[in-house]
């Protein structure tokens, strides 16, 4: 009888814990689109300024109408947007988002934790990864051989995010380059840097 | 009488073509396919569409009929390679294996992971063999009908597209579905335009004239996200495959072969509505044959028909989705949509003109559709094995090498480094928007969409001299418009609220009349 109380008692206080981390994520999410209704709210009437600028040059220069000038469809979306991005600032508010998370301390706070470090980092290593396609990289004068600049992403990642033997890493990074380097460039004879 | 014989002329050519199809070439070609789309559908994170948008820049030198092999291949065997991950680990590798977890899990767990993986894979094959008969006969017929639109019905058929894709993809509010399309619609904008050839949101940029390419877009938002979020993952724990339990086989095919047949015709009717696709008609099929089983309450624990009713679905979706494709240059669903972006970029635009520029071309994709589903059921059999070991591998070794196949296929796609740009930039964008619950199927959608619309639009006012009822006229867009109006007042609660004012009037009225 015990157990059986016991156990209904932790699956209660399971369900709470279920709902208040659901309601905590809700809470967040609506907080993130407080912040995207105004960004959208701000960018959709700039494009409905830009697109009833870019209509009436049109139609000064090419004798357009104002119906099929190259903004018309441009406004109506951007027109869109707005109404969309107000109706979502209504709802998050309602529900309530704010802007609180924005504050310095809370947003150096959310910088400190581990899952934006690693956000953080896989696009730090893209972003280097895409780069060095084509730039040349400094003291060098030429962007980096594809084969050399894919073992190393492929290293840091595994060295950044997996839990496994270096020696592993360096295989996997080495057949990895080799692999996809020979199907494309000899195989599919798709040219790579 | 005249359709029947345009029928019958369509699968004599589709004999033909599956035929000549033969060819060590193009057998090879489609073995590959079909493996690397089992791939892609068996890990978590990848899809179809991702899978189609890779092959798209390495098939882009190509002759069309060798890259459509490959596409339709990686097509068709990620749709089936999802259900293998649903029925291991209970983690759908795409998203139109979702609701065979539910049931091919729990098989797994009783012992019975063998059959279920049988079950799909034969499901999936018979779901996808239906589809290209519905192609084969619907696609005529619809391009048919579309023959005879005009730009407004054009025009409503996009935005409709876009609204519903963007109404049912949406994962939290369903504007965020709407805002996605409409922000895609934006993206399609940039660069010059059709009708005067003014530039527009190009800020000087001349590699934005051309505007922004759909298939680097497609990697930004369905690939770049799922990456960056795998690298958060943990560790998969992965059923055997083999299980200890064995079920006859046929005995459970034969007593559903009526589910089959209704299961596959929800798969090509959800799959034709525009970037609905697999994931909404694997659903839908799965509540269907939980309606209708007599154990129905046991759903969820294990029943055959929870696998065979999504699979049959998800895959009868691909003839589904390309049928609106083919016949009115919208595709049915994500995947279908890159196809659209493929056949483009061959210089070939689908819709209703198509089968008059390239008359054997339905016929020739029912014909790969065919031979990709012998050689998914093949596959199947042989990799289920070694696709159990690959879900074994950590996503975070994965998912770097699938970063290298991205940024590789971005680049080989144009050879333009400026495409990697955008990728980053829109793929930085794509993960926020993700993490806010904003679908990347609309967005793309919007993306191809877009211009069409555009274009479609303003001519259609060209034409009425400015008159917004030209828009609304005749009486297919006058239908198309009702439909993307319902569909607004539908998610805004509208409907709902006409229909209990309608309700309580009708009650103030009957307590009147006592």
């Amino acid at each position: 009888m015990d157990q059986t109380s016991g156990t209904a008692h932790d699956n209660r206080s399971d369900l709470h814990d279920g709902d208040q981390a659901t309601q905590l994520s809700m809470k967040s999410l609506r907080d993130k689109d407080v912040l995207f209704a105004l960004c959208l709210i701000v960018g959709s009437a700039s494009t409905l300024v830009y697109a009833l600028h870019i209509s009436f040059e049109a139609m000064k220069a090419v004798n357009a109408e104002f119906y099929t000038a190259p903004g018309f469809f441009v406004l109506i979306i951007a027109a869109a947007l707005l109404i969309l991005g107000s109706s979502l600032l209504r709802t998050a508010l309602r529900q309530g988002g704010s802007l609180g998370w924005l504050l310095p301390r809370r947003l150096v706070a959310s910088a400190r934790t581990q899952a934006f470090r690693q956000t953080f980092t896989a696009f730090a290593y893209l972003f280097l990864y895409m780069v060095l396609f084509w730039q040349p990289v400094p003291g060098w004068g030429a962007p980096m051989p594809f084969w050399l600049n894919t073992v190393l992403f492929l290293g840091l990642m595994m060295i950044t995010f997996a839990r496994i033997k270096p020696g592993y890493i360096v295989v996997i990074s080495v057949l990895t380059t080799l692999a996809v380097d020979g199907s494309f460039r000899w195989l599919l004879h798709v040219p790579l840097p | 009488m005249d359709f029947l014989q345009t029928f019958g002329a369509t699968i004599a050519d589709f004999s033909r073509h599956s035929i000549a199809f033969v060819s060590l070439e193009n057998l090879a070609l489609m073995l590959g396919a079909v493996v690397v789309g089992i791939v892609f559908g068996v890990l978590p994170g990848l899809s179809a569409t991702i899978g189609i948008a890779l092959f798209t820049g390495v098939t882009y030198g190509m002759a069309l009929d060798k890259a459509l092999v490959v596409l339709l291949g990686v097509y068709i065997g990620a749709i089936y390679g999802g259900s293998i991950s649903a029925i291991l680990i209970n983690i759908p590798g795409t998203g139109s294996a979702a609701a065979t977890c539910l049931d091919g899990h729990a098989l797994a767990l009783k012992g019975e992971a063998g059959t279920a993986n049988t079950l799909a894979r034969i499901a999936s094959a018979l779901g996808t063999l239906f589809g290209m008969v519905l192609f084969l006969f619907f696609t005529p017929l619809i391009t048919r009908i579309a023959i005879q639109f005009t730009s407004p019905e054009f025009f409503w058929l996009a935005i409709f597209g876009i609204l519903i894709c963007g109404s049912m993809a949406s994962p939290d509010l369903p504007i965020k579905g709407w805002i996605a399309g409409l922000l895609g619609i934006l993206m399609a904008l940039v660069g010059q335009e059709d009708i005067h050839g003014w530039e527009r949101f190009t800020f000087g940029n001349p590699n934005l004239i051309n505007g922004i390419p759909f298939v680097p877009m497609t990697i930004a938002f369905f690939g770049i996200p799922e990456i960056v979020k795998a690298m958060k993952g943990r560790g998969l724990s992965v059923a055997s495959s083999v299980g200890v339990r064995r079920t006859p086989i046929a005995p459970v095919i034969r007593r559903n072969l009526l589910g089959i047949l209704r299961w596959g015709s929800i798969g090509v009717g959800i799959g034709a509505v525009p970037g609905v696709g697999e994931n909404i008609a694997a659903w839908v099929a799965y509540g269907d044959a939980r309606k209708r089983h007599p154990r129905g309450r046991e759903f969820g624990t294990g029943v055959y028909e929870g696998v065979m009713a999504p699979e049959t679905a998800n895959n009868a979706a691909i003839g589904g989705s390309i049928i609106p494709l083919v016949s009115l240059g919208i595709p049915g669903s994500p995947p279908a949509a890159m196809l659209l972006a493929a056949l483009m970029i061959h210089g070939i635009r689908p819709g209703p003109l198509l089968s008059m520029e390239n008359p054997g071309i339905i016929p020739q994709i029912g014909a790969l559709i065919l031979w990709g589903s012998i050689f998914m059921l093949v596959c199947g059999l042989v990799l289920t094995r070694a696709m159990e070991a690959l879900l074994r591998i950590p996503q975070t070794i994965l998912m770097p090498i699938i970063g290298v196949l991205c940024v590789v296929g971005v680049f080989a796609y144009e050879n333009n480094p400026f495409h990697l740009v955008l990728v980053f930039g829109f793929g930085v964008f794509g993960y926020f928007l993700d993490r806010m619950g904003y679908p990347a199927a609309p967005l793309i959608l919007g993306l191809i969409l877009g211009n069409m619309a555009d274009a479609f639009l303003r001519r259609a006012l060209l034409l009425s001299h400015g008159n917004i009822l030209g828009l609304i006229n005749r009486p297919i867009s006058f239908l198309f418009f009702l439909a993307c109006a319902l569909t607004i007042a539908n998610q805004l609660g509208l409907v709902q609220r006409i229909k209990a004012i309608l309700t309580q009037s009708r009650g103030a009225r009957d307590s009147l009349n006592r």
